[in-house]
């Protein structure tokens, strides 16, 4: 072995530190459970060869290759897992989606086809124009598709591209066409991570030049590789753990790279998808209309502030910067408005700091209609702790005590819960989280007062696997979230299953260290795990899918 | 069921077939009259669709926000056409609280049954609507400006029943439009003397010429699926069969007869059957969903009403649909049809199955009508439901506390069908009713906006209300 002098040679294995040599590649961590890693870890992943692109990588992608975004709501949604950020391996299109797709795909097409006719400056006549729109398809297929055309597929592109013939309204059918064509195809629509065999590796494939660039690049920017990182595929530069961190550091401080971290940072946190349209109108009314689509993009701006413009990029930036007050959407929830039991604006006692006070997450985890407190609760445990969450006996909702007039929201959801001490200990777990979370409405309005008039109490303790976990406010839960090493390591696992695809299995422990070791050591610092597990050996390879031959 | 053909437009049998002859003449004539955005725009079509009873239910086909919600499982069939539908819910029934009824304010399926008219019911009769529904109101006009087609409507449905969805005032007096049920009769109305092909060369070779450009984009795009799949082994059989096959049955569908380019060809008749069998109910809307495309292609007709059962109707489905028995009810009906169960309360699990059924059977027909409005290319070269709205609303809705049967608030529309790029589809769209009855009146004139959207939609920019709702002018939410 030639591992270079540093902190990850400890741990022998692990490819956190750029630069080994990938002549004297680390002996494999034994598939077996690992204990003491920093969040409760779990099994829970199938591999699969194959990877749906997801809605947001669509859109990036078709923008990256057209310069024009088809609109993400018109493609199918994908199917959610229950728990934790959108993973697409193993999931493929059913036949109720296809032609929704088509339709999508469509559309976008015929409203582009001009723009991209003129692009191709294509001028000619007859066979000239087909020989020019042939050549701007075949580069333009190459690079949608990621991979170099078949003989037979440049045949069939032939045939798409039959009746060009220098004619306006012919040009555009066959640009259309073939933007169907390739938008359509399979080869875009997933990824595949197939690789070829690693000779005593039985499971383990070594990922192709293209595969590894493909992943890099999907995991730093959301689209296919730019021409830099093309360039990589024919020397197979990317093998090399220092070039693909230095790729990966070039990609993620572009503008595509700001927004794919935005984006795995709010699927960790459940709030990728719009949510505040769906809340009742009596909470929505004031708000402007365009608050759907302004509250994203102030919550990306909040995340690219608390990661890329100060000085560590750690969760504790991401959970304890101070929201933007000028911000319009966080002004929006935040100015005092209201009389009496019903006034709502920050105050002191708001101190609306942190990702998890946006109106954008907070949204993703309330009812249409009123406070959650269990659902955030139940959220907050088992995303950003890691820690499971039985679900309710049949018939507890039914068992639930009737509130008691006079009392507060909190001494009435704790009430409801105390019919026995099986709801009481199971509640214990979560509903302390949520209680502190009770002063926000559905769209992050701070209520003064409870509806009763009391003061807020909104202090709670919890025990986890990484021990007791106080608080006496949603400000500081917040920031001992961002700084508990647990909520840090549960962040890393999110991120190493989003760059996979797929959630983790035992012949991940390379990487699964490799991730801990950097949560502890950088205090949970999200381009820092990005990195390490862009370098990991692992990075290169794929567990075979179950039933790959 | 009479099986006598029903011709609501005021033609002749003779006149019609005649017509139908002529049709292959007349067709370029009539389409220039409708062109006026170019040489290759499809003239517009409406059809309209009518469920009866409701889904007794105040949640309707979706729930979520604008772009981003779930269509409701019994309303899943439509998924498919998701990108192209604008669902609706918490609607009323057209002119709730401001239409008058025998007794005061109609409700029930006296209000519902008007849905498509707005008019209010007639002192001595709570079921029938004073006035004409709006087919009625688009096919004058038609007439009138020679853009009809040989048949002005086409009245077609399944079920059988003493009211009907869809009204006409032909001599003065409200009259209800018995919908041709027998797919058989349907035929020899339209297409016994026919031969037409109802394109002409030009138009021929144009939508030819777009077919075939379909399947070479389909040809690539099957290849790859093919290939995909095969590198992938064993893993890429169980994930990609569905979608590699989807893709292949959407090309195999571009070579099915009927399906060629501007066909316009003359279908095979239908099979002489007892149509009124609810066993064959599968096959009879088939049959339809057939006549009507290619009524549509070769620009018989550009305005189709189908029932699929009339007002409150007892109407019944194939025994595999297993619909559960009900006892007899206090309205006199029983047995495994939809109309007696909406007479038992939703505490009876059998109920919510037999509305579940029911609402899901009319939904997959609807799905399968369009199904066939996107394979089917008309003259201009592209698919019919480019220029064809599908609008399909109940007769009544629910209540989300109460949702006992016969409430005309709370009420499900869903408009398909993009217009020529009129209509803002891919949406869900929430209105102000939560059930009760007559139900909200701003929802009941939002159904109604609805129906003035579907009138202007057919060229009667003039028209800016229907019945006696009151209203003034259409649904602009549905817009771009």
């Amino acid at each position: 072995m030639k591992h270079r002098v540093g902190l990850c040679a400890l741990l022998g294995a692990i490819a956190a530190c750029y630069g080994y040599e990938e002549d004297a590649l680390p002996e494999p961590v034994p598939a077996t459970a690992l204990e003491g890693t920093s969040w409760p870890l779990r099994y829970e992943g199938s591999p699969s060869s194959l990877r749906r692109l997801s809605r947001d990588e669509l859109v990036t992608s078709m923008r990256e290759v057209t310069g024009a975004a088809p609109s993400r709501t018109s493609f199918p949604a994908e199917p959610r897992q229950v728990d934790g950020p959108l993973l697409t391996g193993g999931l493929a299109y059913i036949a109720t989606e296809v032609p929704t797709l088509q339709t999508a795909v469509s559309e976008f097409t015929t409203a582009i086809a001009p723009k991209m006719l003129s692009g191709t400056a294509c001028k000619s006549t007859a066979q000239g124009q087909r020989d020019c729109l042939q050549k701007w398809a075949l580069a333009f297929s190459e690079r949608v598709l990621r991979r170099t055309l078949r003989v037979d597929e440049g045949a069939k592109l032939q045939a798409v591209l039959a009746s060009a013939d220098g004619t306006v309204a012919n040009d555009l059918s066959v640009v259309e066409d073939v933007l169907t064509s390739v938008f359509l195809s399979p080869s875009f629509l997933y990824r595949t991570e197939i690789g070829t065999p690693i000779p005593n590796r039985a499971g383990i494939r070594k990922l192709t030049a293209i595969e590894l660039s493909t992943r890099l690049s999907f995991l730093s920017t959301m689209a296919p590789p730019d021409a830099a990182l093309r360039a990589f595929v024919s020397t197979g530069g990317l093998d090399d753990a220092q070039t693909r961190v230095r790729e990966f550091n070039r990609l993620v401080r572009s503008d595509l790279g700001k927004r794919a971290v935005s984006v795995l940072v709010l699927e960790w946190l459940g709030a990728n998808e719009p949510s505040l349209g769906k809340k009742s109108a009596k909470y929505t009314d004031g708000l402007p209309q365009d608050y759907e689509n302004t509250a994203r993009l102030s919550a990306d701006a909040s995340i690219v502030r608390a990661l890329f413009d100060g000085k560590s990029a750690t969760l504790a930036s991401l959970f304890s910067q101070n929201l933007d007050a000028s911000d319009p959407v966080i002004a929006a929830v935040a100015r005092m408005q209201g009389m009496g039991a019903t006034v709502t604006g920050d105050t002191a006692e708001t101190a609306r700091t942190g990702l998890l006070m946006h109106p954008q997450v907070l949204a993703a985890h309330t009812k249409e209609d009123g406070v959650s407190p269990f659902q955030i609760g139940v959220f907050l445990r088992k995303n950003l702790l890691c820690e499971a969450v039985s679900p309710p006996p049949p018939g507890a909702t039914a068992k639930a005590l009737p509130d008691v007039p006079g009392q507060s929201m909190r001494e009435n959801f704790e009430h409801k819960v105390s019919v026995s001490g099986e709801c009481k200990g199971c509640h214990a777990q979560f509903a302390p989280l949520g209680y502190a979370f009770l002063p926000f409405d559905p769209v992050g309005r701070w209520f003064a007062r409870d509806v009763t008039g009391k003061a807020w109490d909104l202090k709670g303790s919890i025990d986890t696997y990484s021990g007791p976990i106080s608080f006496d406010s949603p400000k500081s839960l917040s920031q001992n979230f961002g700084q508990s090493v647990q909520v840090q390591g549960c962040f890393a696992q999110a991120a190493l299953s989003w760059s996979l695809g797929r959630r983790l299995v035992k012949e991940d422990n390379a990487s699964i260290l490799a991730i801990d070791e950097v949560v502890k050591r950088t205090n949970g610092d999200v381009l820092e795990v990005l990195r390490t597990i862009v370098a990991a050996h692992d990075f290169t390879t794929a567990v075979a899918g179950k039933v790959n031959p | 069921m009479s099986s006598k053909i029903v011709l609501p437009c005021g033609i002749s049998r003779r006149n019609l077939l005649v017509g139908s002859a002529l049709a292959g003449l007349l067709a370029p004539v009539l389409r220039m009259r409708d062109a006026q955005a170019g040489p290759t725009s499809a003239p517009r079509r409406v059809i309209l669709v009518f469920s009866p009873n409701g889904p007794m239910t105040a949640a309707g086909p979706a729930s979520g926000t604008e772009t981003g919600f779930t269509l409701h499982d019994w309303w899943k069939p439509l998924e498919r056409h998701r990108a192209e539908s604008i669902f609706m819910s918490h609607l009323s029934s057209t002119g709730a609280g401001i239409v008058p009824g025998p007794q005061g304010l109609a409700e029930g399926h006296g209000l519902g049954g008007g849905c498509f008219n707005g008019h209010g019911t007639m002192p001595n009769d709570e079921y029938m609507a004073r006035g004409e529904s709006i087919d009625q109101v688009i096919a004058k006009r038609l007439v009138a400006e020679n853009r009809a087609g040989v048949a002005r409507t086409l009245a077609w449905g399944l079920g059988s029943g003493s009211y009907d969805a869809f009204t006409s005032t032909g001599s003065g007096t409200p009259k209800p439009i018995v919908p041709q049920v027998s797919p058989e009769e349907a035929w020899k109305a339209l297409f016994a003397t026919f031969t037409g092909t109802g394109a002409t060369a030009e138009q021929k070779a144009r939508a030819a010429a777009a077919l075939a450009r379909k399947k070479s984009v389909l040809d690539f795009v099957n290849q790859d699926c093919a290939a995909l799949k095969s590198s992938l082994g064993a893993e890429g059989t169980r994930l990609l069969d569905e979608h590699c096959s989807t893709l292949r049955s959407m090309e195999k569908n571009l070579s099915l007869p009927g399906v060629t380019a501007g066909s316009c060809t003359k279908p095979p008749s239908p099979p002489t059957r007892s149509w009124t069998d609810p066993e064959l109910v599968d096959q009879q809307m088939g049959a339809f969903n057939d006549l009507i495309a290619m009524s549509l292609a070769c620009e018989l007709s550009h305005m189709v009403t189908f029932q699929l059962g009339p007002l409150g109707a007892r109407n019944r489905l194939a025994a595999r649909y297993g619909v559960p028995s009900s006892s007899t009810v206090d309205s006199g009906d029983s047995g495994p049809a939809h109309h007696p169960w909406t007479h038992q309360p939703k505490t009876n699990t059998n109920t919510v199955l037999a509305m579940k059924i029911f609402t899901t059977f009319y939904a997959e027909q609807v799905a399968l009508l369009v199904d066939k409005l996107k394979t089917t290319i008309d003259a201009s070269g592209k698919p019919l439901i480019d220029s064809t709205m599908v609008l399909w609303i109940s007769e009544l809705g629910g209540a989300p506390g109460n949702e006992n049967a016969h409430i005309t608030g709370s009420v499900p529309a869903v408009l398909i069908g993009k217009g020529q790029g009129l209509f803002k589809t891919g949406r869900y769209l929430k209105g102000p009713s939560n059930g009760g009855n007559p139900g909200n009146v701003d929802g009941g004139r939002m159904m109604a906006q609805l129906l003035v959207s579907m009138v202007q939609y057919m060229g009667l920019t003039n028209v800016n209300t229907v019945g006696a709702t009151g209203v003034n002018g259409p649904l602009t939410s549905l817009y771009v």
